[in-house]
């Protein structure tokens, strides 16, 4: 089994929606770049993506029956959910890339930083809720929490925001410190994922 | 033979309250183990426990000398289920998803995988999501005969399967008990049943022991049929009995639904076609006084089948009063 087989098992998407992702994202980063808003803008769009995908397809995966015949298999949880959330950030980046170009360019390559640390903690979040989610309208609501939570955090001026990499993507200069910060969360969210999964 | 699977005493019990209790029981190497029950029997529920994808809440089970409560990895590791969820991947082909699921048990998706698709005449290279209900089914056998584990748990596997394709699907779990392999299937299928070694009968999530097909059958059969504008129910005490009846049935009309069940699986009382047919023969404001006498009848002489005989018989003790 290769790893693209595995990833167009988990994370797969047709070319058609990734390259309308990809047109999608890349008008909304460009426009709001017009008025310096263009890493707001991308941080806004990872977390959303991040999110939802990865959420919505583990519950679908829960209702159709895959998820059990996963779960029951000897192959180890947090490998397995490590996996699936690693597809997932290729799967987010994939059609974002013009958009990331486009930010690396207006705003510095440095800003790499924040767009990988920022995907890994959304999809680790959005595969949290996926494994907590019975159902179609828990994965929905849990999705929209914590995208909502995350965009929140990010936009208020609190202690927080600075561990957040999406308030690091957002800053139009961000300080070299931040940018080591904002992968704090990231890790730290990959390891609750792996001891929340682990009894599974 | 050894003991693969050792089930003591196990347990489970849903929040409602309805589940398994106190079941134990062993199924060896080159054994193939039926668990015999009705709908809501609890055989899922004692399938599910058994392949972990829900906890033991009381009692243990153990696969090969693995423990489930001390290294469910490890049992893990020994079985493969297959339950009635056709689960695949539907923008997949059937081979990629053998390919999925049999690495997730460390298994290259080998010739095997071939002999069996091509044994159950299915086309491994056509997407899982064009697949008819049968095919989803063929997928998953192919998938369990594949994997070449120890101990091979089957929920309804003949669901979805035409006639010869279930007598394919029996040669090969012959074959695969031959090699060494158990085999448990869980089913509400006589046929299915006869296929088996051993019988376990499960009653209301208990285990009852059923010595042979005949014994269950003999005890258990009930046939519910119906027709256009009624139902008829007989009890036939061989599954023999069944292609006869089904014969007479269609004489008098279409049949929508046939169903076969057993007497215990509730209260209620059942009317053979010819007491039916005695009642049809009374004025019609007069039907329902006579069902109500002669069920109250049968109810006080503990007798659960109405048959002419009865009907008769209720019928005399009412005029005599």
């Amino acid at each position: 089994m290769t790893a693209g087989m595995k990833f167009n098992a988990l994370a797969g998407q047709s070319a058609i929606w990734i390259t309308a992702k990809a047109a999608v994202s890349l008008s909304v980063v460009g426009l709001a770049g017009l008025v310096s808003r263009g890493g707001l803008a991308l941080a806004v769009i990872i977390v959303f993506m991040g999110v939802t995908g990865p959420t919505i397809r583990l519950v679908t995966m829960k209702m159709g029956g895959i998820y059990d015949r996963i779960l029951v298999s000897p192959a180890s949880k947090p490998g397995f959910f490590l996996e699936f959330a690693g597809y997932w950030a290729v799967a987010v980046l994939l059609p974002l890339v013009p958009a990331i170009v486009a930010v690396a360019i207006l705003a510095g390559p440095a800003m790499i930083i924040p767009v990988l640390a920022g995907t890994v903690l959304a999809v680790t979040s959005g595969t949290m809720a996926g494994f907590m989610s019975r159902g179609l309208s828990d994965a929905h609501l849990a999705a929209l929490l914590v995208a909502g939570l995350l965009i929140a955090l990010s936009l208020v001026r609190t202690p927080v925001a600075r561990l957040l990499p999406y308030s690091v993507l957002a800053a139009a200069t961000p300080p070299p410190a931040a940018l080591a910060i904002s992968a704090i969360l990231p890790v730290a969210s990959i390891a609750l994922l792996c001891v929340a999964v682990s009894r599974s | 033979m050894s003991a693969v699977l050792e089930v003591r005493d196990l347990s489970y019990r849903y929040p409602g309250g309805k589940g398994i209790s106190g079941i134990s029981f062993e199924a060896h190497a080159g054994e193939v183990l039926c668990i015999f029950g009705w709908n809501g029997a609890g055989k899922t529920t004692l399938l599910k426990v058994l392949s972990t994808q829900v906890p033991v809440q009381e009692g243990s089970f153990s696969v090969s000398g693995s423990d489930v409560s001390r290294d469910r990895e490890s049992v893990r590791g020994k079985i493969f289920p297959v339950f009635d969820a056709n689960a695949h991947f539907g923008h997949l082909t059937g081979r990629e998803n053998a390919r999925f699921f049999l690495s997730l048990y460390g298994v290259p998706a080998a010739a095997e995988l071939d002999r069996a698709a091509a044994d159950l005449d299915l086309d491994l290279d056509q997407a899982a999501g064009e697949y008819s209900l049968g095919m989803k089914r063929k997928l998953l056998l192919a998938e369990a005969f594949a994997a070449g584990k120890e101990l091979l748990v089957f929920d309804e596997p003949t669901l979805g399967l035409d006639t010869s394709m279930c007598r394919i699907f029996f040669r090969r779990v012959r074959e695969a008990a031959a090699a060494g392999r158990c085999v448990v299937i869980g089913t509400n299928r006589v046929e299915d049943a006869a296929s088996a070694d051993r019988i376990l009968l499960l009653d209301r999530g208990t285990l009852r022991p059923a010595e042979s097909v005949e014994a269950l059958v003999a005890g258990m059969i009930r046939v519910t049929i119906t027709l256009a504008d009624r139902e008829l129910v007989e009890h036939i005490a061989s599954i023999d009995e069944l292609p006869r009846l089904v014969t007479k049935v269609l004489g008098l009309g279409i049949p929508r639904k046939i169903e076969i069940g057993g007497p215990g699986a509730d209260d209620s009382l059942y009317w053979t076609g010819e007491a039916e047919e005695k009642i049809r023969r009374a004025p019609p404001f007069l039907r329902k006084m006579i069902r109500s006498v002669v069920e109250r009848y049968a109810k006080d002489h503990g007798s659960s089948r109405i048959t002419p005989d009865l009907v008769d018989e209720a019928k005399g003790k009412f005029e005599q009063r």
